[in-house]
């Protein structure tokens, strides 16, 4: 049993497009209904029950959309190069369609993050925009998931572009730790983390619960859009197979 | 759980803040509907695809047979 | 075993992440003192900073040096990183959360009495999150 685990055949078995896309479809509802209850009850408790800060005021209260984005658009950047990687060494689609997917929501995610970070700015800086270390690399960050999805898209021969797109994102990884540690290694406008994994976080604990219940919301967001990219992906390339050719004829017979 | 908010007016003001803080959560709502509605629509459109093209194949199909 | 192919894939993908680490590494290093946002009052006053061209400092507005002009929205005030401290005179709109003894960041010249002349001042705040009942109450306490 444990030695099944480690041989990795579950996680191989599990990029067969089929069973994929059978087990996504029953975890969807779940995703949906457990984010959405998530991040409702975080932006309420984030926005009207947590209390304001005590220089910045109310305006302190994008945190709870501006940190859990900047998560996401970091460590989807990672979750899309790792399938990137896997895709090159194993030559399995469904993780290049993975990455196609976590581009997207990903490339979504750092605009967020950077949209709210710019909203914020102006009335705690006074600006909406600066060019420092942090909003320079997270800048850069977008431009990579964009050039990602760019390079997936650009070649008439998919398996090419995939590669390439792979090589892109894997290239980009360094960029991801420079925008964490942006804050420290230079002088900046932005200030440094406030959430520590090594210490202990300086945000009050009544600010902080609804941060990570926004957190948590996120991370479960993110895997639902992925399977719900990652479906329409895997129907669009296995048209042509028998089990998608089922599926639909067992469709029509229900709708009659 | 007690409300920062006496009335609606101050929890849409907050302070001045509320043009920022509102700015903030409605493009981001916009943003996760998008992402939500997005794959949704592209996966009703291919399954579409997919049903018609089996029509058009199953009726091609009839059409040989009565011809032969 | 891993399949002979894979593992020499494998080696490709980890040469990709060593090459782009270490050009990325070499620029980071070029970059190292561009990559800054501004200046402490330290390296303003050693010299390190260019006289006559725009750049930014920033630090600590020192408490009790804040000037503010009778009929006009001229200020000036001392700008400090702990061990030297830099004269900024302004005129302008000042962001709400900039005050005394909090951080800030100002764009301007610097003239050759080590007095800048800012034409934006930005505040910079910390990563610290607290309430205002127990801001006050550390406040109470002195801390």
């Amino acid at each position: 049993m444990i030695r099944s685990f480690f041989s990795l055949k579950w996680l191989y078995r599990l990029s067969s497009p089929k069973l994929f896309y059978s087990i996504s479809g029953k975890a969807i509802p779940w995703l949906l209904s457990v984010s959405v209850a998530l991040l409702t009850l975080g932006l309420f408790w984030g926005l009207l029950v947590a209390p304001p800060d005590a220089r910045q005021g109310d305006s302190f209260r994008i945190i709870y959309i501006h940190v859990p984005s900047s998560f996401l658009a970091l460590a989807g950047y990672y979750f899309m190069a790792v399938a990137g990687a896997v895709g090159l060494v194993w030559r399995t689609k469904l993780s290049f369609w993975f990455m196609k997917s976590a581009a997207s929501i990903g490339a979504s995610m750092t605009f967020l993050a950077l949209f709210t970070g710019a909203i914020w700015g102006r009335p705690s800086w006074g600006t909406y925009w600066v060019w420092d270390a942090r909003v320079t690399s997270m800048l850069i960050l977008l431009f990579l998931y964009l050039g990602v999805m760019a390079m997936i898209r650009a070649f008439d021969n998919k398996e090419y572009g995939q590669k390439n797109g792979a090589i892109l994102a894997l290239v980009g990884t360094v960029n991801v730790p420079i925008i964490y540690k942006s804050v420290d290694w230079w002088h900046t406008l932005h200030q440094p983390a406030t959430l520590k994994l090594t210490s202990e976080s300086t945000i009050h604990i009544d600010m902080l619960q609804p941060l990570l219940v926004m957190i948590l919301g996120f991370y479960l967001f993110y895997a639902l859009t992925i399977c719900l990219f990652l479906r329409a992906e895997i129907l669009y390339h296995e048209q042509a197979t028998s089990w998608v050719k089922d599926l639909c004829a067992r469709r029509q017979e229900k709708s009659g | 759980m007690r409300m920062q908010f006496a009335s609606l007016y101050e929890l849409i003001d907050m302070d001045g803040h509320g043009v920022f803080v509102w700015t903030a959560v409605s493009v981001s709502l916009l943003i996760f509907l998008i992402l939500v509605l997005l794959p949704i629509l592209s996966h009703s459109r291919i399954l579409r695809n997919i049903e018609l093209a089996m029509e058009t194949e199953a009726r091609s199909l009839r059409n040989a047979d009565v011809k032969k | 075993m891993i399949h002979p192919l894979r593992k020499q894939r494998m080696q490709w993908i980890c040469l990709i992440l060593i090459s782009a680490s270490v050009a990325t590494a070499l620029i980071a290093y070029m970059l190292r003192q561009n990559a800054n946002f501004f200046y402490t009052p330290s390296q303003i006053v050693i010299g390190q900073a260019p006289l006559g061209v725009s750049l930014r400092a920033g630090g600590e507005v020192v408490v009790g040096s804040l000037k503010r002009a009778q009929q006009s929205l001229a200020i000036e005030f001392l700008v400090s990183d702990g061990s030297h401290s830099v004269k900024v005179k302004y005129e302008g709109i000042l962001p709400d959360l900039f005050s005394e003894g909090q951080s800030t960041v100002v764009t301007g010249k610097i003239d050759d009495q080590n007095t800048l002349h800012a034409v934006q001042v930005l505040a910079k705040h910390d990563e610290n999150y607290t309430p205002p009942e127990i801001a006050e109450m550390y406040e109470n306490q002195g801390i």
